[in-house]
């Protein structure tokens, strides 16, 4: 006798989707200026660059064998950092400028995959060495040697670079529209229809058997780690492009939020259990909180607070009612 | 004497499913009373009401004549009903003796723990059971399974249990170990300890059992004392109707061999291994679990390197490095462990058959083509009778019979040219195994070549046309038609050598 109420306790996404629901309506009739056109759709371009992170962690756990990517943050960082140099400082074409630092920050996170794959140095120890490494090259990349020896931000672009970061169409942000739908879409399609994707959550939920089955695992483990890399860079020139700055610091904790945006989302820290759609409803529902507790008038330094209560209340309640269930 | 166990009426259902309907289940102390049912006819959930892990919908349960309410494995264990699963529930890490006495410390005044007499204690729970007790300070991943489940038993012993439900003891232990757990469960029944026994090894039940009970969807069918029943007749409570135990395998060999195996040697493993196979015909491997047969099957499925040998397969020298590589050639290998190798248990049903056939449901940019997937998914639920609610239902849900029938279809779907099924019905109810060999008498009549690896003598000697018989790494016999007996099976298996040249009989020598 399944009603609707125990589909949503045990479906996580349908679960995150009245968490949403309820959270828009709170802030809708509770925090004046919300629930307008234009602050619905402003408030999306602060979501996409956590959001991609969180897509990119999403893959990485999902793969299994204690799968994490603590690297994202830093690899969002060296990647602003090498399009704001080669921009900036050597006056790069910026289509040049940005493909360079996607490359880089795919090689990047295909690095972490080799170390994990074949040396098979724990996911943990791996991207917590590269978070450091490539943080450190941020930094090293940024100093202006005709400023003496510390990092410096570049903020020197043409005004072309500021379109995908600071252009609308319809009020919708331009990279919302171009890169975020996109790669979502192009995430559900490669996890749901292709052979990757089916590979991927196989290898996630029981390793052994993915290679009993003939599945490459150590491949599928390089390509995710790649696509991790790929992400956070696209993550890096969008945030780059937003504010109109390269800042050698500005990734810092990111790679946290990312995970617990994936995990918010339903995504298995065993591997093998998650969905895309889950991790974008988490992304609103974090994007949407910040911006609605801003209008309300309280403080930055509430936020983070507010993820993580968010986590584990989400996860409480759902707990609560699922034992509450009759079967 | 009054039965120490009682159960009245139990009903329990699962969303739209009564798994149970108004079960009677009674237990004296003393008796071996056997639970016998296939998969899903609900005896699981039985076991796990009256130990439990799961609470009834209605009915009661009498424990030594007073109505209870278990609500918790905590609670049946400390009032002394004690369970031994089929994988036994251990602390790795901890000694025996830790695992032991577990929840039971003994303590000195100053509330430590009192290991001095918790030895003493274990010592003489140990030779009381005639076991010596010489492992009790390793820590139980040292422990073979057999071992292990002695411990349990300590452990339940410890725990002043009065019931014991044993969950298919035997279906992970070895003959040696199997005959050592028989007389233990003697044992604890010259100590007035009722126990439960789950098998789906009939033959145990009328070696050790007093009294049997078959269960068939939800139902108790029959409840009888064993020297009334005979094993036709459980066999057709059961399954609700008669089993055909022949298998009519047709299947024409083919001339030359598709797979040679020469010299292979893998030091620790198998030394110096011999064989052919040829199409159409079923190859079977026999002899003890660990003495190199999955070993041998696993270097052909491209998991293991040999030291050296030579394997040719369809006139090709072969060297397969993984078994991706070996599955695009048309050998396919079904594990022995289908929980950690064969299937993938939080994905779907459609998902574990498919997983082994993408590359041929998908487009050449590996875009799986959803229709063919789900065709496939269904074409093998009906060849197979797979019971499964849905293509989507995960296949945690599916009985044990069902989930083997997943793996088999599995691999089916790859359409091998040589198929390996390394213990291809461990722990699957009556009906399902017979199904599945006659599954695999009809793939080796298509021609295909099946090497069958099995611990089972009654599965080696109704299946196969040829068997090779191993010994701690080394082949110790081949046999062919009349040859195959499970006296010349069991004396290779331990050992002998029983090697045929060509145009002798048997040759014997001891190792």
């Amino acid at each position: 006798m399944k009603n609707i109420g125990s589909h949503i306790v045990e479906n996580r996404v349908l679960f995150l989707l009245v968490l949403f629901l309820i959270l828009f309506g709170v802030f809708a009739f509770s925090v004046k200026g919300f629930f307008t056109y234009y602050n619905l759709t402003n408030m999306t371009q602060y979501g996409v660059e956590l959001g991609l992170l969180a897509l990119a962690e999403m893959l990485v756990i999902l793969s299994g064998g204690a799968g994490i990517d603590l690297s994202v943050g830093s690899m969002l960082t060296i990647v602003a950092m090498i399009i704001g140099v080669l921009i900036g400082r050597a006056g790069f074409n910026p289509s040049l400028a940005i493909l360079i630092g996607l490359i880089s920050g795919s090689a990047m996170g295909y690095a972490n995959g080799f170390l994990v794959a074949y040396p098979k140095i724990p996911p943990f120890i791996v991207t917590l060495a590269s978070l450091y490494v490539y943080k450190s090259l941020a930094m090293i990349i940024s100093v202006d040697p005709r400023f003496g020896p510390n990092p410096m931000p570049v903020s020197n672009f043409p005004e072309t670079f500021y379109f995908i970061g600071q252009h609308r169409i319809g009020g919708l942000p331009f990279q919302v529209l171009f890169i975020f739908i996109p790669v979502v879409l192009i995430l559900m399609f490669l996890m749901n229809r292709t052979v990757l994707g089916r590979h991927l959550y196989g290898v996630g939920s029981n390793e052994t058997a993915a290679i009993f089955s003939g599945i490459n695992v150590k491949k599928i483990r390089v390509i995710v780690y790649t696509l991790s890399g790929l992400l956070s860079a696209l993550a890096g020139w969008v945030i780059t492009s937003r504010i109109a700055s390269a800042r050698p610091d500005i990734g810092t904790g990111y790679e946290l939020q990312a995970i617990t945006i994936a995990v918010l989302g339903g995504v298995s820290i065993k591997g093998g259990e998650g969905t895309a759609g889950g991790v974008v409803l988490s992304i609103a529902i974090i994007t949407m909180l910040y911006n609605g507790m801003q209008l309300a008038g309280i403080h930055q330094i509430w936020q983070l607070g507010s993820l993580g209560l968010v986590l584990v209340g989400s996860v409480l309640l759902n707990q609560i009612l699922y034992n509450r269930r009759k079967f | 004497m009054d039965a120490i166990l009682e159960c009245r009426g139990i009903e329990k259902s699962f969303g739209g499913v009564h798994a149970l309907k108004k079960v009677n289940f009674s237990l004296h102390p003393g008796e071996v009373h056997a639970l016998v049912g296939e998969n899903g006819a609900g005896k699981s959930t039985l076991i796990k009401i009256i130990s439990g892990a799961l609470s009834q919908d209605r009915g009661e349960i009498f424990y030594l004549e007073k109505p209870v309410i278990i609500g918790s494995p905590r609670k049946a264990q400390d009032i002394g009903i004690s369970t031994v699963y089929q994988e036994p529930l251990i602390y790795r890490e901890l000694s025996v003796l830790e695992n032991i006495f577990l929840g039971r410390e003994i303590k000195t005044r100053m509330g430590n723990i009192d290991w001095t007499e918790e030895e003493k204690k274990a010592r003489s729970l140990f030779e009381s059971l005639q076991i010596a007790p010489h492992f009790i300070k390793q820590p139980m991943r040292d422990l073979s399974v057999g071992l292990q489940q002695l411990a349990l038993i300590a452990k339940a012993l410890v725990y002043e249990a009065k019931v014991i439900i044993f969950d298919e003891p035997t279906a992970i232990l070895t003959e040696h170990e199997t005959e050592r757990l028989f007389e233990i469960i003697q044992k604890l029944k010259e100590r007035k300890v009722g126990i439960i026994y789950i098998s789906h090894r009939l033959e145990e039940i009328f070696r050790i059992a007093d009294r049997v009970t078959i269960m068939r969807d939800g139902e108790v069918v029959g409840e009888h004392l064993v020297g009334d029943i005979n094993r036709s007749k459980i066999v057709e409570l059961m399954a609700g109707r008669l089993l055909v135990e022949e298998i009519n395998h047709l299947g024409k060999k083919g001339e030359k061999p598709i797979l040679t195996v020469k010299n292979l040697t893998r030091k620790g493993r198998y030394y110096d291994i011999h064989f052919d196979v040829y199409p159409g015909e079923i190859l079977g491997f026999s002899g003890l679990v660990g003495s190199g047969r999955t070993d041998i099957a696993q270097t052909l499925f491209g998991l293991i390197k040999p030291d050296n040998g030579e394997i040719v397969y369809q006139g090709k020298t072969i060297s397969f490095s993984s078994p991706e590589e070996a599955m695009a050639n048309g050998i396919a290998y079904l594990p022995e462990d289908r929980k950690v190798q064969g299937l993938f248990h939080i994905l779907s049903t459609s998902f574990n058959i498919s997983v082994t056939v993408l590359k041929e449901i998908s487009s050449r940019m590996g875009i799986v083509h959803n229709s063919q997937e789900k065709e496939l998914g269904k074409k093998f639920v009906k060849e197979l009778a797979i019971k499964a609610p849905s293509l989507d239902s995960k296949v945690y849900s599916l009985s044990g019979g069902n989930q083997q029938k997943v793996v088999l279809a599995k691999w089916l779907g790859v359409n091998p040219q040589i198929l390996m099924l390394d213990e291809p019905t461990r722990g699957v109810d009556v009906t399902s195994k017979s199904e599945i060999h006659h599954m695999i008498a009809s793939l080796a009549e298509k021609g295909i070549a099946v090497i069958i690896i099995s611990s089972e003598l009654p599965e080696i000697l109704k299946l196969a046309d040829r068997v090779i018989v191993m010994h701690e790494g080394h082949i110790t016999g081949v046999f062919e038609d009349q040859d195959i007996t499970s006296e010349n099976l069991v004396r290779a298996a331990t050992g002998e050598r029983m090697l045929k040249t060509k145009g002798s009989s048997i040759e014997e020598k001891n190792l």
